[in-house]
């Protein structure tokens, strides 16, 4: 499944790019990401991805690497891990790009989610779909975070 | 693959089953298993303690009550409401409906309750029921409290039912007009279903009308601006009343596109089979009730 993602914050890509590297606040804006852990620094990291749709829970602890990075414009991080339940596994990949617009910034997202498993016969309309409302999340609350700043 | 471990409780009154869920951590109710036990083995979905409400008696009745309603209990497998004398009698669609749900297996486990609390958006009888504008009654520790079909599914397998809230059941005023209900399936599940139900003002005319699109978005939808040209329309001039609004009512609909089809061509069907449904409810006769 791929995913492109784009939205217009009000920050200057330097200013946006400095909430992008501060990992902590970065990973409150993410739905569901718990226990975010530093292994080393930009680049390898580890966390918990809990979603829960109706009945269904799925618990994903995810190695994080940083695949390359362009101050301060783009940053490439593959993500993988294996549902705690059913095993199914998932890799994220994600392009991040930064430029600038006007005084203000894009943030574009490229993303590329796999789903080998289980987890995949639930209807990948349904995944889909969540994934999309964890995107606007997203927006929402890094736009706050970049606003409160 | 097994599930996971989990406790099982058969309590024998709602009471005792609503207090063994309040008391777990993600306890479920079991009904007739057909969507759960499958989930649970796939470890999609897993409990620590499933709570049996087979054992709870009064769960499972039809009964036109003293206000005129018809009432279903939860419990009623989709085998026993096709074949029973009272929706038979008031609500024949409702009986087809049940009849060509799923196969034989699942009909005759899987009850209406089990089929509306787990929110399917591919299911039958919330389209039907939201056009019958039925009411759900739900018990939960501190008394009950009746909810809309139509704000019960809240999106796609999630509804305002609290986990320790028991469906017990389905009530729906006794139609008054023609009550019409068609859906188009190529797999297991509807892709698309319309469900419409009329009250009549006696002299061939509309007094009002309530329709609702299924299995497109995350929950059955309306078709208000159907609904409104049908209303206080004479029978003879349904057609021409729904073609007049229907592309643009249809453009509103929330699709997904899905396995089922692109969202074009679900609109469309729902388009024909609402078209459908239209004529089969004009040759409804008001003698005939
Ligand atoms: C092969 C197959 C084909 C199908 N095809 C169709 C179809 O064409 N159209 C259609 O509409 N449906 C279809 N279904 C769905 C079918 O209607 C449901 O599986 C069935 O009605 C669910 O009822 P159940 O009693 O088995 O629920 P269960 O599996 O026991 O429970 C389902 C969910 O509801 C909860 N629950 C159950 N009862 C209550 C209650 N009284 N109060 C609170 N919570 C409750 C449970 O905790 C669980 O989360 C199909 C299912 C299968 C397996």
């Amino acid at each position: 499944m791929e995913f492109n993602m784009s939205m217009v914050v009000p920050a200057s890509p330097e200013e946006l790019w400095k909430t992008l590297l501060d990992v902590p606040s970065i990973s409150s804006c993410i739905p569901g990401c718990e226990n975010v852990e530093e292994i080393e620094r930009f680049a390898t990291y580890k966390a918990t991805v809990k979603q829960k749709i109706g009945p269904f829970k799925v618990e994903v602890p995810a190695d994080i690497v940083v695949e390359a990075m362009t101050a301060p414009s783009n940053v490439r991080i593959r993500a993988t891990g294996r549902d705690k339940f059913t095993g199914t596994r998932l890799t994220a990949s994600l392009d991040v790009n930064v430029t600038a617009e006007g005084s203000d910034s894009t943030l574009a997202v490229e993303a590329k989610v796999d789903i080998q498993g289980r987890l995949a016969s639930m209807g990948l309309g349904v995944i889909k779909r969540r994934v999309d409302q964890n995107f606007e999340e997203f927006e929402i609350k890094l736009k706050n975070l970049v606003g409160a700043a | 693959m097994l599930p996971l471990p989990f406790t099982f409780d058969r309590p024998t009154t709602a009471a005792a089953a609503i207090a063994a869920i309040g008391g777990s951590d993600d306890g479920m109710f079991y009904s007739g298993g057909t969507e759960l036990l499958l989930a649970m083995k796939m470890r999609v979905i897993h409990t620590d303690r499933l709570v049996d409400i087979k054992g709870i008696p009064g769960l499972d009745r039809i009964v036109l009550n003293g206000s005129n309603e018809v009432e279903i209990g939860s419990r009623c497998v989709h085998r026993m409401i096709a074949k029973d004398p009272v929706i038979g009698e008031h609500v024949p669609a409702l009986s087809a409906l049940c009849a060509n749900v799923a196969n034989v297996r699942v009909r005759s486990v899987g009850t209406i309750g089990g089929n509306l609390c787990f929110g399917e958006p591919h299911a039958d009888p919330p389209t039907l029921l939201a056009a019958l504008n039925a009411r759900l009654v739900l018990q939960g520790p501190d008394g009950t409290r009746s909810v809309d079909v139509d704000d019960f599914i809240r999106s796609e397998l999630e509804t305002v039912r609290e986990p320790d809230e028991l469906l017990t059941t389905i009530v729906f005023p006794r139609p008054t007009g023609p009550v019409t209900y068609r859906r188009f399936k190529h797999g297991e599940r509807p892709s698309v279903n319309v469900g419409m139900a009329w009250s009549m003002s006696g002299d061939g005319m509309i007094k009002s009308a309530r329709v609702r699109v299924g299995a497109l978005g995350s929950r059955p939808q309306p078709l208000r601006a159907v609904e409104a040209a049908l209303a206080g329309r004479a029978i003879a001039d349904v057609r021409t009343a729904i073609e007049a609004v229907l592309v643009d009512a249809l453009n509103e609909l929330e699709v997904n596109a899905d396995r089922h089809g692109g969202a074009d061509y679900k609109r469309h069907l729902a388009g024909v089979l609402l078209l459908r449904n239209a004529e089969e409810a004009m040759t409804y006769k008001e003698a005939s009730r």
